[in-house]
């Protein structure tokens, strides 16, 4: 393995600077990709490719909605979040991105608290993104492509693209389907999860609160 | 995440420091827990005075550099600047890639750094680049990551900000190591050496300035937040491939 390594890069290396393509190290990776990927034969049941294709079309549904939205600069601050909030519940799995991010607390709450704390949660990821609406400058996202991810999810890999000479983010949404539907249950930029880092911060929250979830509900109620 | 903490290059004692703390390092490596998605923070409240008083310092100094700096400098102007940053980079980048295996990898560095430094007039556009031959950041906590050694404790250093036992161990060998750094030391040409180190940490604070002022925003808990970001984003960078999702499992709670 090594050795063939080695070798590709040894003998393409050279050769293809020589035949002025420049394309070294995009020949050796290749390479070294085709020799690696036979080594090993897995055999994994995952979401059929049925539903990844459903989970790509869904998210080019939902950019180009929530393109369209940022573009329509005509909307009031209210529409816009009354819109938002429509997009938001058609598209994403609030329940589960919520439940998770509270983790292990969850089994802690009181009905009452969960009831609480799902409304609290829902205007406060409409809160944080209504902010950053008017930061918008004509970006697009481009869809690259899906592959299935467990046995119900889907991740879809697209970026965002500035248009004014600036890198591409990384953006990856996994999406899950459900009793005919597809959500959104997270949203990864440049590898960092959303919802991981939104259950790493209230865990935080609630464990410096002595771990009372009161601690959190009191942070969201601010926030108002 | 700037690479340079003062060094005294020609202290072979240093080096031997160093390397006897990447074998510790590996020594305990296989204590950590890490089944949780919690990072190992044994320091936090440390942590979080030290974070604090980075904060202010930032606002206070090197954010509004950073901000001068792009309004000064048109993008183009800073893309040039940063290309020739990553081109002098090379040894170490390269260098990395090998110690990890990479082989395809260090040629594509090298590649990139041969066409960059004479068709891209000494690194200056990223030709390379246009060619597809993308340019991958590597360091020593990477590659010490990929030898299997785990973050150890994470803690924020002063100024310089979020790192961990493991990437700041990789951030000091790679400073000992540039081979850049001992020519420039060796030559009585400390003033480059500052220069390089200066623009360096300019370069990176203005390309976080967007990313850094939504994360603090759209948070409770800045610290916490800015913890789970560095190491998700670290692990990403260790795995080298976009779109993977790390070990983020979400449950299915239908049945509860």
């Amino acid at each position: 393995m090594m050795k063939h390594a080695l070798l590709t890069t040894a003998v393409v290396f050279p050769l293809s600077l020589l035949s002025g393509d420049g394309f070294a190290g995009g020949w050796a990776q290749k390479l070294d990709k085709d020799l690696r990927s036979r080594t090993p034969i897995l055999i994994t049941i995952g979401a059929s490719d049925e539903v990844v294709q459903g989970a790509q079309n869904f998210i080019q549904n939902v950019s180009s909605r929530g393109l369209n939205f940022l573009k329509n600069k005509q909307l009031s601050e209210d529409q816009r979040k009354k819109e938002f909030r429509t997009l938001l519940r058609d598209s994403f799995d609030l329940k589960t991105i919520a439940r998770f991010a509270m983790g292990r607390y969850w089994r802690q709450a009181t009905d009452e608290q969960k009831k609480e704390y799902m409304s609290l949660f829902e205007d406060m990821v409409i809160d944080t993104y209504s902010q950053r609406f008017a930061e918008y400058q004509g970006q697009d996202i481009s869809i690259d492509k899906a592959r299935a991810e467990g046995d119900k999810d889907a991740i879809v890999n697209s970026q965002i693209v500035s248009g004014n000479g600036s890198p591409n983010v990384l953006l990856d949404w996994r999406v899950r389907y459900k009793d005919g539907e597809y959500r959104i249950v997270d949203v990864l930029v440049e590898g960092v999860s959303m919802t991981l880092t939104q259950r790493s911060e209230f865990s935080s929250i609630i464990q410096r609160g002595g771990g009372n979830i009161e601690a959190l509900l009191a942070k969201l109620r601010d926030r108002k | 995440m700037a690479c340079f903490v003062s060094p005294s290059l020609r202290n072979p004692l240093g080096i031997l420091g160093t390397l006897a703390t990447v074998f510790l390092l590996g020594a305990c490596s296989s204590t950590q827990h890490a089944q949780s998605y919690d990072v190992y923070d044994p320091f936090e409240d440390a942590n979080r005075t030290v974070f604090a008083i980075n904060d202010k310092l930032d606002k206070a100094v090197a954010k509004p550099i950073a901000k001068t700096y792009q309004v000064v400098l048109p993008e183009p102007a800073r893309v040039g600047v940063r290309n020739v940053l990553r081109n002098l980079n090379t040894p170490v980048n390269a260098g990395n890639q090998l110690l990890q295996g990479d082989l395809s990898g260090t040629a594509t560095d090298l590649g990139r750094a041969l066409i960059n430094t004479t068709a891209g007039i000494g690194g200056l556009f990223d030709v390379a680049g246009y060619l597809g031959l993308e340019y991958e950041p590597e360091d020593f906590g990477q590659t010490l990551a990929v030898w299997g050694i785990d973050n150890g404790p994470y803690f924020i250093i002063p100024i310089l900000g979020p790192s961990t036992l493991r990437d700041s161990t990789g951030r000091l060998v790679d400073t000992y190591a540039d081979p850049l750094s001992h020519y420039l030391q060796n030559t009585h040409r400390e003033e480059w050496l500052y220069t390089r180190w200066g623009v360096s940490l300019v370069d990176q604070r203005e390309s976080v300035l967007d990313v850094l002022d939504d994360l603090e925003a759209s948070s409770i808990d800045y610290y916490a937040v800015m913890r789970s970001s560095y190491i998700q984003y670290r692990a990403a960078m260790v795995r080298d491939e976009s779109g993977a999702t790390g070990h983020v499992e979400i449950p299915d709670y239908e049945d509860e």
